[in-house]
C-alpha cells in the first residue's frame, strides 16, 4: 500500500481507460457484449489495460481527464489521473474521485443498439458497474469522499437515479468541465455543500484562455483542435456550444506532450476537422494545409475524430483540398490512409432537411443522398476510410424515409468503408422527444441494420487485411477479428434464414485509382 | 472565471414535487432564458437529505432546457425558515410550495407560488 497521498483522483473504468492496442476504432467493441467468444477476450480486444507507472498513472488516459488533471494541477491541486486498478491504494486519503465516460450506463449509441439487439448488458455498462461497486470506495464514502461524475454522458444519470443513490455520487455535472470543476473542488476544500446537479449553459464554457493544455500523454495521441459545431443538427447536443479554433501552437505543443511521452500517433479531434479555421461552414485552406503540416511534422500517423461529408465534398470540388492533405499525410512514407468518422445520418432529403438542414451546406438538403455518395467516392479514391454512423427512429421518421436509407447504403457499396446504424438518443434540441427504445422496430429498420451489417462484413476484411492490422505485430489481433467476422457472418445467415429473409446482394464494384 | 460565483436567478421548491409544480418551474425558467443572466438555481428543501427520487421529477425539467446553465440543490426543510430571513432584497426568490400546512414567513423579497 503506497502512503502517497492524492487529493484528487481522476479516473474512469477500464473500457475508456484503455488504448485499445492503438487502434482507436477497436474501442467500439466495448460498446457491445461479448460475442461468441469469452468476456475477458472480448475485452482484451477492445479494452487491454493501460500500461502504467509504479504509482498508477497511466501511459495514456482519455483526453477530457487529462484536460481536468492539467486544470487542477495549474491552479495548485494534488491531483492526478490513476488508472482504475490502482485507485483503491489512493482512497483512503483522497478528497475527491472525480469520473468521465462517454457511456456510463451504455445508453448512447451503438451500445444501446447492441444491447437491443442482443438482449445483453454491453461491457462498458458492466464494467463501470464493476469499479464503482469496489469496496473500497464505499468505504472512502463513509470517510468523507466527495463523488463528481462527469463527461458526454453525464445526462446518463439522470436515468438511472437508483444508482446514483446507491453508489452515493454527489454532484452530476453535464457539459464542458473547466470553469465548474474548479467551483466545484473548491467547495469541497472549503467544506461547503456541493450541488446535486450542474448543467454548463452556452454562455458559461470556458474561453480558448480558459482550456488548459494537457500535460500528459491522452488516448491514442488525441488533441482537440476546436469544440463546439456550427451545423446546428438538430440530435446533436455538441451545435449547443460555441464554436472555438484551438490555435496551431496550442495543438502543436499537445502532439508534442504525446509525443515525446512515447505516443507517436494521433488524432486530431473536431466535429469536423474540416471547418479548422474557417469561418462558419466556410473552408480555409491555409488553415488546414498548416494543420496536417504541423502534424506530419511529429507524428507516424495521423487519424482524424470526424469530419462531414458535405466539407469532404465541397474541400475536393473548391480545393482540391482532400487530395493536398492526403498527399501531406502520405509523405512520410509510412501511413497510407486515414481513418474518420463520419455521419450519415439518412438517406431522406426531407428528414434530412427537418433535422440537420445544415448538415448538407454548402450544398442543399434536397441533394444530400448524393452529397453522400460524392464523398463516399472522394474518400475512397484517396484512402480515407470512414466509418460512417446513421441514426434509426428520429422523429418524424417514415417507411419512406428507411427505404430511402436502405438504398443509399446499396449504392454506397464499392465505396471501403463501415456503415453503422445507431439508434436515436435525444440529445441536442430533441433531447426531450421520446426514446427510440419506446418505439417499436419495424421492418423497415430491420433492413437498414442488415444492409449495414453486410456492407460492414464486406469490407471489414479488406480494410483488416490491407490497412488497420497488416503488420506483422498484429497478427493474433488480425486473427482474432476476422474469426469474429466468420462467426458474425456465420450467425447473421442463420438468423436471416430463421426470420426467412433472403439474402442482401447489392452490387459491389470495386472502383480502383 | 467560475460559474458558481456568478449572478442567478433563485427558484427555491419546498413540499412534495409533482408534475403541476414541475410545469411551475418550467414557466419559470421559460421566462429566465429570455433575460440576460442564463442562470438558474433550482432548490429543493427536502425533508430527507440525499433522498433522490425528487430528481425523476427534475428529469423533466433539465430535458426542457438548452440555453440556461442551472445548478441543483438540495437542502433541509429544517433550513427554509432561516434561508428566508437571509434572503437579501433584489434577489428576486422565487418560492414554490406544495405542502399543506407549511408556514411560509410572510416576505416581500420572496415571491410565493402554491401549487
Amino acid at each position: 500500500m503506497s502512503s502517497e497521498k492524492i487529493d484528487i483522483i481522476l479516473t474512469t473504468d477500464r473500457t475508456m481507460m484503455s488504448n485499445h492496442h492503438g487502434k482507436e476504432f477497436l474501442g467500439f467493441m466495448a460498446t457491445g457484449p461479448p460475442i461468441g467468444m469469452p468476456e475477458d477476450l472480448w475485452m482484451w480486444i477492445a479494452a487491454p489495460k493501460m500500461k502504467t507507472d509504479e504509482r498508477g498513472r497511466p501511459w495514456q488516459a482519455p483526453y477530457a481527464l487529462r484536460k481536468l488533471e492539467a486544470l487542477l494541477l495549474d491552479h495548485g491541486y494534488n491531483a492526478a489521473v490513476i488508472d482504475p486498478d490502482y485507485v483503491d491504494r489512493y482512497l483512503l486519503n483522497a478528497k475527491i474521485l472525480m469520473l468521465s465516460h462517454h457511456d456510463y450506463f451504455a445508453l448512447c449509441p451503438p451500445s444501446s443498439e447492441w444491447w437491443i439487439v442482443t438482449k445483453r448488458e454491453p461491457v462498458n455498462a458492466r464494467s463501470f458497474k464493476k469499479f464503482m461497486e469496489k469496496p473500497a470506495i464505499s468505504e472512502a464514502k463513509k470517510r468523507g469522499l466527495k463523488i463528481i461524475v462527469g463527461g458526454p454522458s453525464a445526462w446518463q444519470w439522470l436515468y438511472k437515479i437508483d444508482l446514483w443513490s446507491r453508489w452515493m455520487v454527489d454532484t452530476v455535472v453535464d457539459g464542458e468541465g473547466e470553469r465548474i470543476a474548479l467551483d466545484l473542488v473548491e467547495r469541497v476544500f472549503n467544506g461547503e455543500p456541493l450541488p446535486r446537479y450542474v448543467f454548463v449553459g452556452p454562455r458559461d464554457v470556458p474561453t480558448i484562455d480558459e482550456i488548459p493544455l494537457i500535460k500528459y500523454a491522452s488516448i491514442n495521441g488525441l488533441v482537440e483542435i476546436m469544440r463546439g459545431c456550427p451545423r446546428g443538427c438538430r440530435f446533436c447536443s455538441v451545435t449547443l456550444r460555441s464554436l472555438r479554433h484551438i490555435p496551431l501552437e496550442k495543438i502543436e505543443k499537445e502532439i508534442v506532450v504525446n509525443v515525446e511521452q512515447g505516443v507517436k500517433n494521433g488524432i486530431l479531434h473536431s466535429e469536423d476537422v474540416l471547418l479548422y479555421g474557417g469561418r462558419g461552414l466556410n473552408l480555409n485552406p491555409d488553415a488546414l494545409i498548416k494543420l496536417h503540416q504541423v502534424a506530419r511534422k511529429h507524428l507516424k500517423e495521423i487519424a482524424w475524430s470526424h469530419a462531414s461529408l458535405a466539407a469532404i465534398k465541397n474541400a475536393e470540388e473548391k480545393y482540391n483540398l482532400i487530395s493536398k492533405i492526403m498527399e501531406i499525410v502520405k509523405s512520410n512514407g509510412v501511413q497510407n490512409y486515414l481513418g474518420v468518422e463520419v455521419g450519415l445520418e439518412t438517406g431522406s432529403p426531407k428528414l434530412a432537411r427537418k433535422i440537420m438542414p445544415a448538415k448538407s451546406l454548402p450544398y442543399s438538403a434536397e441533394s444530400w443522398p448524393q452529397v453522400v455518395e460524392d464523398a463516399f467516392t472522394i474518400m475512397h479514391e484517396n484512402n480515407i476510410i470512414p466509418a460512417a454512423t446513421l441514426i434509426l427512429g428520429l422523429p418524424e421518421e417514415t417507411s419512406e424515409d428507411l427505404i430511402q436509407t436502405a438504398e443509399l447504403i446499396d449504392r454506397l457499396r464499392p465505396y471501403r468503408s463501415l456503415i453503422i446504424p445507431m439508434f436515436f438518443v435525444p440529445m441536442g434540441v430533441l433531447k426531450n422527444k421520446d426514446w427510440f427504445t419506446d418505439v417499436k422496430i419495424t421492418e423497415e429498420h430491420i433492413e437498414v441494420m442488415r444492409r449495414c451489417l453486410w456492407h460492414s462484413v464486406y469490407w471489414a476484411e479488406d480494410i483488416i487485411n490491407k490497412f488497420y492490422l497488416n503488420k506483422l505485430a498484429a497478427a493474433p489481433l488480425r486473427f482474432l477479428l476476422k474469426t469474429f467476422l466468420k462467426y458474425v457472418k456465420w450467425k447473421s445467415r442463420t438468423v436471416e434464414r430463421k426470420l426467412g429473409l433472403t439474402p442482401i446482394q447489392a452490387p459491389a464494384t470495386l472502383i480502383i485509382k | 472565471m467560475t460559474i458558481l460565483g456568478q449572478r442567478f436567478y433563485d427558484v427555491w421548491y419546498v413540499g412534495e414535487l409533482s408534475e403541476e409544480g414541475v410545469d411551475r418551474i418550467i414557466e419559470y425558467l421559460l421566462d429566465y432564458s429570455c433575460r440576460a443572466a442564463g442562470r438558474v438555481r433550482l432548490r429543493f428543501y427536502l425533508q430527507n437529505i440525499g433522498d433522490l427520487t425528487y430528481m425523476a421529477y427534475v428529469r423533466r425539467i433539465l430535458l426542457q432546457n438548452t440555453s440556461l446553465s442551472i445548478v441543483i440543490e438540495e437542502k433541509s426543510i429544517q433550513d427554509l425558515e432561516k434561508d428566508i430571513e437571509l434572503a437579501k432584497d433584489g434577489d428576486g426568490i422565487v418560492l414554490i410550495k406544495n405542502m399543506v400546512g407549511l408556514e411560509v414567513p410572510v416576505n416581500e423579497k420572496i415571491k410565493i407560488i402554491e401549487v
